[in-house]
């Protein structure tokens, strides 16, 4: 369990493999929770995408626990190949009038190497 | 062309903030550049000869393409998309020695925001047309970025300060 977020995201350095990325979370009817994520690449890469997409529940918006983690591993549609950017979204179903935000893995690499970045979304209240 | 070390800028409500490694807007900004249409349902992709060809087939108004770019590169491709509502157009170039140049428009949304890769150095504002461009150094990279209206624009690229500069003054040069 973690107890604090913030929606901006800061990286350690700059990147050889990343432009720029960002992830946010929005609420559906039916209690779905759709995270959205871009990732711009420097250039034409192996791989870019989101390596891993953790969703976090909260009832208060202090205290968040983990319910989901979709991985590149188990999910290949997370990352595309041979290409300079990548946008999609993932569905959650959640429960309506629980707040749920994202932490995005955004990823770059090609032959010579890869990088990756941490993305925290805001929180979201699920709807009914 | 002032040079700015603040952590936060805020010209026509948009606010800029930038740390040692990455950048980002935050709130709203100007209501210049205008959407239209939405030619392409979500999901789909389309592909362009040029970028004004794919804003005006997104009836966009205002001035966003730059009509002038370094002349070794070359143009790869111009696609447009729509993936779960993130509307973005990309222009791509690229040269025989592994140059890249990029223009990227994306349709503004303040509560995505896009953090930009940045290296140490200062961030530059050039200022015309009143707009507010932002010029971010990323090593090899100059990167500029800057919302017109409902419209974020960045320029990526293996080119110069004044190479950028030059781009963004075809834009309004009509």
């Amino acid at each position: 369990m973690i107890s604090c977020f913030s929606c901006i995201a800061v990286s350690a350095r700059s990147s050889d493999y990343l432009d720029a990325y960002s992830a946010d979370v929005s609420a559906a009817s039916g209690g779905r929770i759709i995270v959205g994520v871009s990732v711009d690449a420097l250039g034409y890469m192996t791989q870019v995408g989101a390596s891993s997409i953790t969703i976090y529940k909260s009832s208060d918006q202090i205290s968040w626990s983990p319910v989901k983690t979709y991985s590149y591993t188990n999910y290949p549609s997370m990352m595309t190949s041979g290409y300079y950017y990548f946008a999609d979204a993932v569905t959650y179903y959640g429960t309506a009038g629980y707040y749920y935000l994202a932490m995005v893995t955004c990823y770059a690499g090609d032959a010579n190497g890869h990088d990756s970045r941490l993305y925290t979304t805001s929180g979201t209240r699920a709807i009914s | 062309m002032v040079t700015a070390q603040a952590f936060g800028f805020d010209i026509f409500g948009a606010i800029a903030r930038w740390t040692s490694s990455t950048f980002h807007f935050s709130d709203e900004s100007t209501t210049f550049a205008t959407i239209g249409t939405y030619p392409i349902e979500d999901g789909e992709q389309k592909s362009y000869d040029s970028l004004q060809a794919a804003l005006d087939d997104f009836g966009v108004v205002g001035n966003i393409a730059p009509t002038w770019v370094p002349e070794r590169f070359k143009l790869q491709s111009v696609a447009a998309d729509i993936k779960y509502r993130d509307f973005c157009i990309r222009e791509a170039y690229a040269n025989s020695d592994g140059e890249y140049l990029s223009v990227m428009i994306r349709k503004y949304d303040s509560g995505k925001q896009t953090e930009i890769e940045k290296d140490t150095g200062t961030t530059d504002i050039y200022k015309t047309n009143g707009i507010t461009h932002y010029l971010i150094s990323d090593k090899s990279f100059e990167k500029a970025t800057w919302i017109n209206g409902q419209l974020e624009v960045r320029i990526i690229g293996n080119v110069t300060h004044q190479e950028l500069e030059k781009m963004i003054d075809s834009i309004y040069r009509g």
